[in-house]
Parts: structure tokens; C-alpha cells; sequence
């Protein structure tokens, strides 16, 4: 199937979006919802499923809009198309704060294997599936459970993370042992298994869990520093509301009324 | 030498770290692979299953520039490979295909085996249920027992107007105590200003009757069918084995242990609403009637107070009365009663020494215009 190929340039740092330049008649697919803001010209249009094949009959469609749901994406994906006679501009912003991914798919043969709900928009032709976890161990203590997504295609699409990205490319045989839930996307090359943390005592008071995700190469990685889970996590525990410390000035009289009458920004 | 190429993606030194697109041939017991930049050639190739999911068949090999990996993914390549590898390799190439199968394998059966527990598991707790709660409620002594009654007394007077004495009551109590004889019970009887036609019996021995079906009933005789068919409800348990039911087995136990939880008094203020098994309708319809023939009251006013209440509710279509409970077998139960009738030997049967005109003049029965 044939790909669009688009410009696109990332801005901002730890909360970003990524605009993508169409030339006319190409167009771009994003996940609903993801859209920021797009240029004349360009034409929204919602599809059942991912928009990337053209005949696939109701049963098809049905399947691959099941299949993102899966995934953790929605039933519709949204295709912006450049209608227009010039290049034209529409940006894709992240939902949370991390970064963005930009992975030619072409380079890396073709398949990349990413966290569920990762997606956040790809050149038109780029088709968006599930892939299972068949290893039980993997699944069940990996981190990223048992359904992860796939991308196929030849090009470009874009991936969000928490936390600040690291890309490595692991040689033959080179293994990394990363925190479960710090696996963002690599190619299916790469052999992630999990490996029992060792020791009982680190087991139980390193806060690391039972087992590492190992990842061994050949292949390219991205890990993230910081999971959604544990940044949301935290920031509840932290709420005085929800129980935790809470540094005001009213604190020490109580976080209500009075705490707000002795002065908040709120 | 052949000519077939495998296609694959091999790494190593000099090579971009996400690999490059090539094709590979056996020459001998070695591996050319031919790539955009050149050519590699194979030493020692070990052989495994790597990648996601194991997916992909790795051959690996070291020179003195650092460590290759040539990695197939798509079938027909990895028929190939096969096909033309030297014979040490192809043992090792059937191992790792195994593996591969193996893996595949063991996720779908644990999947199944997943799927068919949740819904074993489902389907034999909902089995269990009724089983569970006809022992548990053997378990439950009489006394408490007389405590749950209590409660649903209580919480049925929160919702209407409960007369426990006077011309009505006692005529009812009357007729009741004929058909008490040998009960675990300390029975005692009330009626409920309510038009509808209803009566239920509360465990432990809180008989409620309805004013409507006090009005509605011609003889002691009739009243003194519905009140066996109730008795018997309560002396077989079928009242606790349903709160059991609707309840669940924590508010049921906690209560046993001592102290109401709210989910019982929810489910005692619609005692009167409980429907009670299909089976346990039959056991009390056969036992009611054998409390009657022992009493010596004629019988024959119970199959008529049945048809009068089903005949009522189909002329005003209405739902049957909910002592009655809506099973569509309540003609099924008159004809069981009428033949059972038939077949047993006809007793000498009493009048109930009861002046019934006066009880039933006696009684409300709200919005109907009639008694006092």
C-alpha cells in the first residue's frame, strides 16, 4: 500500500506536540481527540478503523476498529487530508507529559512494537494492530500486560511516552534489564523476556518487584523514565486532599476554610 | 549450492543498528548474506528462537569485528533456510521451530483454560447457590429463626397498617390454631390493611394476612387453605432459605453471628415480594393439605380459594397475587391438589366453629368502601 511521506517538527519539551506538513493530497491519521490544530484546507474526516486498507468489507473494518480497541485506542481514527493546493500543517498535541517519538518505520524494517495506547498519529497507510504477548511470564509480570500495539507500514509515525525517552540500539546478544513498565516501543527483533530479580530480600524491599524486562538485541529500544501509572500515582497520594503532606501556610490550621482564608492561590 | 534467497535483517558491526534488509544463501555449512553495503559471511551459526513472541529465527555468529545476527521472520524464508542447511543445522532448525510452536501452543491453551475457569467458576457458584442455601438454613435454630420474623414484622409495619387484634384476628388465629398442632413455632397472626390479595408467613412462625383476602374468602374453611399452605412455609424454612438467597451468604452469616445488617432489613420490608422456588411452592401446597386433613377441615375450600384467587387475577389481568407466586404452573397446582384429593380417602371432616360473617364484616379493606 502506498505511504505518505511528511515533514513534520516536534515543539516543546517535556509537554509536546508534533506538526506534521502535508503536501496536497496527502494526508495524515491521528487518534481521536489528539488533534490540536490544522490549517485551511485541510479535511477532517472520521473512519471506522485506522483508514489504512481500502477494501477490507464491513467484516474487516469491524475487525480492525475491535482490534483498536484492544489496543487501547478507540473504534475511529480520524484522517486529516490536505485538500488544499500548498503544503499544509496539522498538529498532533500529547495527552500527558513525556515526549514524542518520530520512528520511520521504513528504517526499521517495517514493524514496530509499541505500549498500549502509545499511538498518537502516523502517515496515512500506516496500519495500527494488536500484538499479543504470548509469554505467559511476560505478560503477567512484564509490565506491559498482555496486549501491546503493532505498526505497519513504510511511514512515519509518532509515539508518546511519560517521562524523558531513551533510545538505544542494542547489538547482537546485548541485554538491558529495565524496571518493568519503562518499555515503550521496540523492534520485534528484540527479545523482551523477564528475569527474576535474584535476591528475596531486593524482591520484597527493593521496590523493584519480582522481575526485570530484559531486553536483548539485535534492535533499536525506547524506554521511558517515568510510567503514566506512577506519575498519576503520585501526584494522588500527594494531595492533602487524598491524605498527603501539604506545605500551605493554612496547613497547620487545616486545608479548609480557614487554610483559605489566611490565603491560597486557588 | 542453490540459489534460493532467504530474506531477512541482519545486524552486526558496521551494519545500522537497526539492521539492514537482506538476502542470505548457504554455501556449504556457511551463510553469505548479501546486503546493501556487502556481503557477510558466516563462521559457527548457532541457531535459536528470538525476537517478540520468539517470532523470529536468530542465527548468530561471531568474527573477529564483534557479534552478526541475521534474524528471519516471514515463513517462506524460514522454509528456505531449512530446506538448504547444512544437516548439523537442521536439527537445530527443527528444535527452535518447536519452540516457536510451543510457545504459540501454550498461550492458546492457557487462554482457553482461562476463559473456560471464569465461566466454570460463574456457572458453579450460580449452580450452587440453592444447594448452599437449603443447608445453611437447616442450620439456623429456631430462635433465631423467631428473630428474623420479628425483623420482617417490624420492617413490614414501617410500610403498612398491621392489626393484632380484635374480631378478624382472633377468628383468624382460630382457624390457625387448628392447623399449628406439633410446631417448632410459637405462631402468631396478623392482618395487614391492604386490598391486595396476599399472604405470606414469616420465618419463625409471623403469619400475615391481608384484609382484601379476609374479604375475599366465602368460609373459615378457605382461609384456613392459605393459612396450612403458609404454615407449612414456615416450618419447611422455605422463607429463610430465600432471604438466603436474595441476601448472599455474608448478610445472612453476619446476622447469624449476631446483629442486623441493612441488606436484611432492605430484603425483610419486601418479605411479602419474595418468591419461593417452584419446589418449594409444591412441598408447602403438599404439606398444607396434610395439615388440613389432620385438622380435619375439608379441603376441598382450598382448591376453591386457588381458583378464586387465579380466576381473580386472569378476569382482572392483573398479576396472580404474589402469594400465589407467578409461576404458570398454578393451574398445574389446583389440578395436583384436585387429583391428590381424588386419590386419598375421603377423612370426616368439621366446620371451623368460627363466626366468619362477623370477622369478615370486621376487617377494613382500604378504598373498597366496605366493613367499619
Amino acid at each position: 500500500m502506498t505511504m505518505d511521506v511528511v515533514d513534520y517538527e516536534i515543539f516543546g519539551s517535556e509537554m509536546q506536540y508534533v506538526e506534521v506538513e502535508l503536501d496536497p493530497g496527502e494526508a495524515a491519521v491521528g487518534e481521536a481527540g489528539a488533534m490540536m490544530y490544522m490549517q485551511d484546507g485541510i479535511q477532517m474526516d472520521t473512519v471506522f478503523g485506522d483508514g489504512s486498507q481500502q477494501q477490507g468489507g464491513f467484516f474487516g473494518k469491524l475487525l480492525g476498529a475491535g482490534k483498536r480497541l484492544v489496543t487501547g485506542e478507540g473504534l475511529f481514527t480520524t484522517v486529516y487530508h490536505n485538500e488544499g493546493n500548498g503544503k499544509r500543517r496539522v498538529a498532533f498535541a500529547a495527552p500527558y507529559p513525556g515526549k514524542i517519538i518520530p520512528v520511520k518505520l521504513s528504517e526499521i524494517g517495517g514493524t514496530l512494537i509499541c505500549q498500549k495506547d502509545s499511538f498518537l498519529c502516523a502517515a496515512k497507510g500506516v496500519s495500527l494492530g494488536i500484538a499479543f504477548q504470548r509469554k505467559m511470564g511476560v505478560g503477567l509480570f512484564g509490565g506491559e500486560g498482555f496486549i501491546m500495539q503493532r505498526l505497519d507500514g513504510d511511514g512515519m509515525a509518532f509515539v508518546h511516552a511519560g517521562g524523558t525517552l531513551k533510545e538505544q540500539t542494542l547489538r547482537p546478544g546485548e541485554t538491558l534489564r529495565v524496571d518493568t513498565g519503562c518499555v515503550v516501543a521496540f523492534q520485534p527483533t528484540i527479545d523482551f523476556d523477564i528475569q527474576y530479580v535474584g535476591k528475596l530480600k531486593s524482591a520484597f524491599f527493593g521496590g523493584e518487584g519480582l522481575f526485570f524486562a530484559t531486553l536483548k538485541g539485535p534492535g533499536r529500544i525506547w524506554l521511558q523514565s517515568l510510567p503514566l501509572s506512577r506519575l498519576a500515582n503520585r501526584i494522588v497520594l500527594s494531595a492533602p486532599a487524598a491524605g498527603g503532606r501539604s506545605v500551605d501556610q493554612g496547613s497547620i490550621l487545616g486545608a479548609g476554610m480557614l487554610g483559605g482564608l489566611l490565603g491560597s492561590d486557588e | 549450492m542453490n540459489h534460493q534467497t532467504i530474506e531477512g535483517r541482519l545486524f552486526g558491526p558496521g551494519l545500522p543498528g537497526t539492521g539492514a534488509q537482506a538476502g542470505a544463501q548457504w554455501q556449504g555449512e556457511r551463510l553469505v548474506v548479501r546486503h546493501a553495503q556487502g556481503e557477510a559471511l558466516s563462521s559457527d551459526v548457532h541457531v535459536s528462537a528470538s525476537g517478540f513472541n520468539r517470532q523470529q529465527i536468530r542465527l548468530s555468529w561471531r568474527d573477529d569485528t564483534g557479534d552478526f545476527a541475521f534474524m528471519i521472520e516471514n515463513a517462506a524464508s524460514a522454509s528456505s533456510l531449512r530446506a538448504n542447511a547444512p544437516a548439523p543445522l537442521k536439527a537445530a532448525l527443527d528444535t527452535v521451530a518447536n519452540a516457536q510452536t510451543r510457545t504459540g501452543k501454550r498461550f492458546i491453551v492457557t487462554c482457553a483454560a482461562a476463559v473456560l475457569l471464569a465461566v466454570s467458576g460463574v456457572f458453579g457458584a450460580w449452580a450452587a447457590i440453592p444447594f448452599f442455601s437449603e443447608k445453611l438454613a437447616e442450620r439456623i435454630p429456631p430462635k433465631q429463626e423467631e428473630q428474623l420474623g420479628e425483623l420482617v414484622l417490624t420492617q413490614t409495619r414501617a410500610t403498612q397498617r398491621i392489626i393484632d387484634h380484635g374480631v378478624a384476628v382472633d377468628a383468624v388465629r382460630t382457624i390457625g390454631t387448628k392447623l399449628t398442632a406439633g410446631t417448632r413455632f410459637r405462631y402468631r397472626w396478623f392482618i395487614s390493611e391492604n386490598s391486595e390479595l396476599n399472604a405470606f408467613a414469616a420465618p419463625g412462625g409471623v403469619v400475615v394476612v391481608t384484609a382484601g383476602l379476609i374479604a375475599a374468602a366465602d368460609c373459615a374453611e378457605e382461609i384456613a387453605g392459605v393459612l396450612a399452605h403458609e404454615i407449612a412455609h414456615a416450618e419447611l424454612s422455605h422463607g429463610t432459605r430465600a432471604m438466603f438467597k436474595s441476601m448472599g451468604s455474608r448478610a445472612l452469616l453476619s446476622w447469624f453471628w449476631g446483629g442486623v445488617d441493612p441488606a436484611s432489613m432492605q430484603i425483610a420490608a419486601h418479605f411479602a415480594e419474595l418468591r419461593f422456588s417452584r419446589d418449594a411452592e409444591r412441598e408447602a401446597d403438599r404439606d398444607g393439605l396434610r395439615r388440613l386433613q389432620m385438622a380435619r377441615i375439608s379441603p376441598k375450600a382450598m382448591v376453591t380459594m386457588f381458583k378464586k384467587l387465579a380466576n381473580q387475577s386472569s378476569k382482572s389481568g392483573m398479576a396472580p397475587p404474589a402469594f400465589l407466586s407467578t409461576h404458570p404452573d398454578i393451574r398445574e397446582r389446583i389440578e395436583w391438589l384436585q387429583q391428590t384429593l381424588r386419590e386419598s380417602p375421603r377423612l370426616p371432616s368439621r366446620a371451623i366453629e368460627v363466626d366468619w360473617a362477623a370477622a369478615r364484616s370486621a376487617v377494613k379493606v382500604p378504598g373498597s368502601g366496605l366493613g367499619k
